[in-house]
């Protein structure tokens, strides 16, 4: 995995590997985010079920959006 | 001596010698130089950078906030990640360290393919999840956005805030994110990184400074 450095002092960009603490970071970071898309998934799952049950009832779309 | 109207530039009178001419043109001269070069570095956007990137994990930006303004526009003109479901990324720096805590973010964004509006509040987070998805190599659907940062290049402790927009689109999900933020890490921030949460980032972004 790399880094581009931008720098602006001297105008340069530079590009390397990360270092061991920036890729356990990166990796870190990985892991949260596809915990937090799990979660989210699960909730937009949720809703849109909810939706149909509401459906279901007899709420118009415009009834649903009012709510 | 008469002057100009506006500004006051001291021009030569008619009754002047002509010997005195190069001397009288130098001073106008001068003047002119010293009032526009005021009112350019007091009342306008200065362009600092505008870099191109391809296929990094991060791409990082440093010593680009200095005391010289008092806030920064940063336009991403174009980006997209190698992740479909990527969203994307900021941390600020200082020096060459990124601060990996203390970031709230609040991120009301519109899915218009899912016609879903989501509300997301990131308190204390390990970075500004600046938006729910980066874009793809589409010239469609790659993601483009703006950014204010402000509080931050003072040369001393500071606990910047982030403002902007964001519209990305990844497969059926284009969705348009609407931040705002703080850091609640005091330091001498004077850089950021950009990245995805997952693969790799292309882009071009351009950094303004934006006069006190």
């Amino acid at each position: 995995m790399t880094i581009s450095i931008y720098d602006h002092a001297t105008g340069e960009i530079t590009t390397r590997e990360l270092t061991e603490e920036e890729l356990a970071q990166r990796l870190q970071d990985e892991t949260n985010f596809k915990n937090k898309l799990k979660a989210q998934t699960a909730k937009e799952k949720a809703r849109a079920s909810a939706l149909a049950k509401l459906v279901e009832l007899g709420l118009t779309e415009e009834e649903i959006a009012a709510l | 001596m008469a002057n100009t109207p506006n500004y006051n530039w001291e021009t030569p009178d008619d009754t002047d010698l002509v010997k005195n001419g190069a001397l009288a043109i130098r001073t106008l001269a001068d003047e002119i130089d010293a009032t526009v070069y005021a009112n350019v570095a007091s009342n306008s956007f200065t362009k600092l950078a505008r870099v191109s990137f391809s296929s990094q994990s991060v791409q990082a930006f440093e010593s680009i906030f200095t005391t010289s303004y008092g806030s920064y526009l940063i336009v991403i003109e174009n980006l997209y990640s190698s992740s479909s479901t990527a969203a994307l990324n900021m941390r600020v720096k200082y020096g060459t360290t990124a601060q990996t805590s203390g970031y709230d973010l609040g991120n009301i964004n519109t899915d218009i393919n899912g016609s879903s509006v989501t509300a997301t509040n990131n308190p204390n987070d390990a970075q500004w999840q600046i938006a729910r998805r980066s874009g793809e190599n589409d010239t469609y659907k790659m993601g483009s956005g703006w950014f204010i940062i402000s509080r931050i290049g003072t040369g001393a402790t500071s606990y910047p805030a982030i403002n902007g927009q964001y519209t990305g689109t990844s497969g059926t999900n284009r969705v348009f994110n609407n931040v705002g933020g703080e850091q609640r890490t005091g330091q001498t921030y004077d850089g950021f990184d950009l990245a995805g949460s997952a693969g790799t980032i292309t882009g071009t972004v351009a950094i303004y400074g934006m006069s006190a």
